[in-house]
């Protein structure tokens, strides 16, 4: 079946190889900094034919001889208009002029990629939406845009938890400069590792995922950071209520490399300093920072380096009568990416990266008293290394044909401990590691068969070893695109995706604590298969696409800590006198989703923003819990509403809203008190020595959901040129209606319970517990 | 210096608005629940069925009164036999002599426990074959005094494989000390609950000697399938409690009408004779 699916790939490539024309390839960049513009709309006039620029901005059309039009759009950019005569392949850069609001007028009919393209289930998110959603304390954060996505379901209230049709929130592959990011949160899930200043845009898939696209079964989240300015130096410097960040960016050599530098930090542990206690000092902080720098060495050849590092860091310091402690537990990420654009022809890009990222959580604590000591140390890493080369063979007029590979070794160490002591028996070191290669090879063809069907057809392989055992799986993808009339078209899609490597979650709050591991030999790989359809229309008088979607995805071998279990358990050393594999804490089991989803999408003029709506149900099942039986999982939400608009009220003022609704998630409740004998040796209970546990019978899994989720948000900007650049104030509300959304649910005794005179049973209540009140905020930024 | 003002303002806000609410509604449907637990194994003298009550977390829930238990009509059959369970005169343990209803491996039991106030639970359970013999090896590691030297330790390693004839077999494995006060055993050694897929087991315990037990041996039970589920979810419910790292555990149950087990099993025991 596979070699037939290859034949056929082979097939209907050479098949255009050999028909008779020339290329048009160039690179689509802004004007002001040459920043390569992915996602750019290249339009033949003559014959509707329409381009897509990749993540480089790099596109490539087939003509035939003669004379062409060729139109150039980007949203939020200008346009261009080119005559080209066509009598040899030709090399055409465009330069795009970004749009003030003063000339923004609503050009109708412009933007219709969304109708024409195959592919389906994605977004492109631009940085400066990201920048203009109000958000929590003015932090500015592409994951919680996402949130506001159709499709996406949010994890707890302020958190970046991100689940995705149906999907945990391990199975999404966020991917920043072709390197895998693992944990996008900063303090503990409140905040997302990218704050938009550094970055260009946000892909994401979430459906017919194509070829070139996997690891992950239910999205990819694709960041591009800036290249920064060729031109000139600029910069640009925002002060927060939490944090503080700074970008800079120029030329290395004009017109020729550039480099941009941003960085963040918080600041409430420096503000916290002088109030603390001399011989007592705690306190919290992260930072961010990314780099990248770019050569063009000539037109054909192009260099990037960029990196990500960020760091989280809780940390506790106590002197007192001379018996110093020091506690740390600092966690964060490191990627480098350096990469090679080159244009082997016009016909023909290819990119090569090597890429390292790594994952790591530290918690330290030393204690000294009199003269002996205590030390203890556990360490969670995971570190990549890879290797991918991908090219993009624009074959013909009706192929673009991808190919390309990726080898990753990943180490995981998800247990790392270190116990000491002055006593000279007390010297534990236990390391468990696991060294696990990855790789993956994929062929994939954008067929226009005709003017209204096209095709995106595709295979991935992958292969996993782990242990004892090789995993390998083929992974065949396909959408197909049927244009109804120029405005309209139906989609289908089909993808199966497989994945090796899984997240141990205990709370599902997105902390550090949780655990990536890989498949072993007795834990398999992640495997699903989403079966999607759609419909796509524009409305070109008002600038409004519509995007309908309904999916299917069935997923097996999903993973989850067993009842009872945690990351703690998970190195308990004295199972059966043997180290416990993380495995062994980890039950397999299967998932479902269904739903539809609608975007209504407004990009341009004075009024713009976007609706989404999703009904979608999720379901899970594992042997150990209910021996079976389907249930609602923490994240499964029946509803989920978002609507997100901006309005320029003067050219140099924007209101920026959201409102969000969806339904509760699944709650449960300790309902009795219970009190069974411990299991006697040979089962008789007659004995009235025999020992009692005592435990709380909880709920069972979906039979409660929590309140009705619902906030609003608003902020306003007030924009103003300055001799030196522009200056803006956000003053933006976060719940502006000041709405109690739950962040958890506890059954507790009350305040005023009497513990002397206890009643006859019971006393609990049910409390709710809530983090994010109404919370004005303001933020300063200057870009110069 | 209004700026200074208003942000700290918004700093407290964000710290002393955080807050507790109390909801209702949730509870509406709740009431206590009847527990039963009940273990046969064909080397007992007799059968114990005992009731309890799950108390209900809220006030204001349906009461089932503790009073009310030894009250209980309890039976058990198999086959076409029906015996009636009597209490025992203590607590809430009811008692069956197992010369009136013998428990034989392979057979079929179902047990009824009805309540003055109707309430009924039933559950059924078939009682699994002995386990084939389980070879072990013992291995002393080392003595050690207590510190005013009243009495010596010694601590070993007992290692061994349990038998692998049926895959499907679950099994307990447990160390005991013979309780020479109340008759019975006490385990001293943390049970291993497992499957025959990991038939390896291990002990590393420590034993105080005569002073403290008569003697010391290994059981190796072969469990029903539901014996085995409701001992590792009790397991792991007493564990994640008060953990909030944890997801939390619920404690199985084939208790149709209440909580609790009804469960059966099929030992053999290895006396230590090198503690002798």
């Amino acid at each position: 079946m596979n070699k037939i699916l290859l034949s056929c790939l082979f097939f209907v490539c050479c098949h255009d190889v050999f028909a008779q024309s020339y290329t048009v390839s160039g690179f689509v960049k802004e004007n002001e900094s040459l920043e390569s513009l992915p996602s750019a709309v290249i339009r033949v006039k003559e014959n509707n034919t329409i381009a897509v620029t990749n993540n480089y901005g790099f596109y490539a059309i087939q003509l035939p001889t003669g004379a062409f039009t060729l139109y150039v759009s980007y949203t939020g950019m200008g346009t261009d208009t080119v005559s080209v005569n066509v009598t040899q392949n030709i090399r055409k850069d465009f330069l795009l002029a970004p749009q003030k609001m003063q000339e923004v007028v609503v050009t109708g009919g412009k933007e219709k990629s969304n109708v024409k393209r195959t592919q389906m289930g994605t977004h492109t998110i631009k940085a400066a939406h990201i920048q203009d959603v109000p958000s929590l304390l003015g932090e500015k954060d592409v994951i919680k845009t996402l949130q506001l996505m159709p499709g996406v379901q949010r994890g707890s209230e302020g958190s970046t938890g991100l689940y995705v049709r149906g999907g945990n929130s391990d199975q999404n592959l966020i991917i920043l400069d072709d390197a895998v990011v693992y944990n996008a949160n900063h303090l503990f899930g409140f905040f997302s590792l990218f704050n938009g200043n550094a970055v260009k845009g946000v892909e994401f898939i979430k459906g017919g995922f194509p070829a070139r696209y996997g690891e992950r079964l239910s999205s990819v989240i694709n960041l591009t950071m800036k290249d920064g300015n060729k031109e000139s130096y600029h910069g640009e410097v925002g002060v927060g209520l939490l944090s503080s960040r700074l970008m800079v960016e120029g030329p290395i050599q004009k017109g020729k490399s550039s480099f941009i530098l941003s960085g963040r930090r918080t600041y409430a542990d420096l503000l916290a300093q002088p109030f603390m206690d001399k011989d007592k000092k705690i306190g919290y902080y992260f930072y961010d920072f990314t780099a990248k720098a770019n050569a063009e060495i000539n037109s054909k050849n192009k260099i990037y380096i960029s990196g990500y590092f960020g760091k989280d860091n809780f940390f506790a310091r106590e002197d007192e009568m001379n018996n110093p402690m020091k506690y740390n537990f600092f966690w964060g990420n490191a990627t480098t990416t350096l990469r090679w654009n080159h244009v082997v022809s016009p016909k023909i890009f290819a990119n090569l990266s090597l890429i390292f990222s790594q994952y790591a959580l530290h918690s330290k604590m030393e204690q000294q008293y009199d003269t002996s000591f205590f030390s203890s140390k556990y360490y969670s890493n995971i570190t990549d290394v890879g290797v991918k080369y991908d090219w993009e063979f624009y074959t013909g007029k009706k192929h673009l044909f991808r190919g390309g590979l990726k080898a990753t070794s990943h180490v995981f160490k998800p247990n790392v401990v270190t116990l000491k002591g002055s006593d000279a028996n007390f010297d534990v070191s236990e390391i468990e590691q696991y060294n696990c290669p990855e790789f993956n090879v994929y062929a994939e063809d954008e067929w226009s068969a005709t003017k209204a069907l096209a095709f995106n057809m595709g295979v991935r392989g992958s292969m996993f070893k782990t242990q004892t055992k090789t995993y390998a799986n083929v992974e065949p993808r396909f959408s197909g695109r049927f244009l109804l009339n120029d405005n309209t078209s139906v989609k289908m899609g089909y993808a199966v995706m497989n994945q090796y490597i899984h997240l141990l979650s205990s709370t599902g709050l997105g902390l550090p604590t949780d655990l990536w591991v890989p498949s072993t030999d007795r834990l398999r790989p992640q495997r699903s298969e989403q079966y999607s359809i759609g419909l796509a229309k524009v409305l070109p008088q008002k600038d409004i696409t519509i995007s309908i979607e309904g999916y299917y995805k069935k997923m097996k071998d999903v993973v989850s800590y067993k009842d009872g279990a945690t990351f703690l358990t998970a190195r308990d050393k004295t199972f059966r006198g043997e180290k416990v594999p993380f495995h062994e804490n980890v039950m397999i089991g299967l998932g479902k989703s269904y739903g539809g989803e609608l975007m209504l999408e407004k990009k341009e003029g004075r009024l713009s923003g976007w609706l989404a709506y999703t009904l979608s149900w999720t379901k899970n099942s594992f042997k150990e819990v209910k021996d079976g039986a389907w249930f609602y999982p923490a994240y499964d939400r029946r509803h989920n509403l978002s609507v997100v608009g901006f309005y320029y009220l003067k050219p140099n003022v924007r209101l920026n809203a959201l409102f969000t609704l969806a339904t509760g998630n699944p709650i449960r409740f300790p309902i009795h008190s219970v009190k069974v004998p411990q299991i006697p040796l040979s089962g008789d209970l007659s004995n009235s020595g025999k020992s009692y546990s005592y435990t709380e019978n909880y709920t069972e899994r979906g039979l409660f959901r929590a309140e009705t989720y619902h906030r609003m948000d608003v902020g306003i900007q007030f924009i103003k040129q300055k001799k030196w650049g522009e200056r803006v104030w956000e003053i933006s509300v976060y719940n502006v209606y000041n709405r109690q959304n739950p962040f958890f649910y506890a059954a507790q005794y009350p305040d005023d319970y009497n513990f002397s005179n206890p009643p006859s049973r019971g006393g609990y209540k049910i409390y709710k517990y809530t983090v994010f009140p109404i919370i004005p905020s303001i933020t300063y930024s200057y870009k110069f | 210096m209004h700026i200074k003002y208003f942000l700290l303002g918004c700093i407290l806000m964000t710290v002393f608005t955080a807050c507790k609410k109390e909801v209702k509604g949730y509870q509406k449907d709740d009431k206590d629940a009847l527990i039963v637990s009940c273990f046969l194994a064909p080397q007992q003298q007799q059968i114990t069925v005992e009731l309890g009550v799950a108390l209900s977390t809220f006030e204001g829930a349906k009461e089932i009164k503790e009073e009310e238990l030894k009250d209980a009509y309890v039976e058990i059959r198999s086959d076409s036999v029906t015996k009636k369970v009597l209490w025992s005169g203590s607590g809430n343990v009811f008692v069956l002599p197992t010369a009136q209803m013998p428990i034989i491996a392979g057979k079929t039991y179902f047990l009824k426990v009805e309540l003055p106030s109707g309430l009924t639970a039933t559950a059924s359970t078939t009682v699994p074959s002995a386990p084939l013999e389980t070879t072990y090896t013992h291995q002393k590691i080392r003595d050690s005094s207590s510190q005013h030297g009243m009495f010596v330790a010694e601590r070993y390693l007992i290692t061994g494989n349990l038998p692998d004839n049926d895959k499907n077999a679950l099994y307990r494995v447990s160390i005991y000390a013979e309780d020479t006060i109340s008759g019975g055993e006490r385990v001293i050694a943390k049970d291993l609950y497992t499957s025959a897929n990991n038939t390896y087991f291990l002990f590393d315990f420590q034993h105080f000697g005569k002073l403290f037990s008569e003697g010391y041996g290994l059981q190796v039970s072969n469990l029903s399938k539901e014996y085995y589920l409701y001992a590792v979810s009790l397991e792991n419910s007493v564990k994640s409690e008060d953990n909030p790292f944890t997801e939390q555990a619920t404690l199985y149950t084939n208790i149709k009408g209440g909580i609790g087990i009804f469960a059966s099993f099929n030992y053999k025991r290895y006396k230590f004779d090198f503690l002798n």
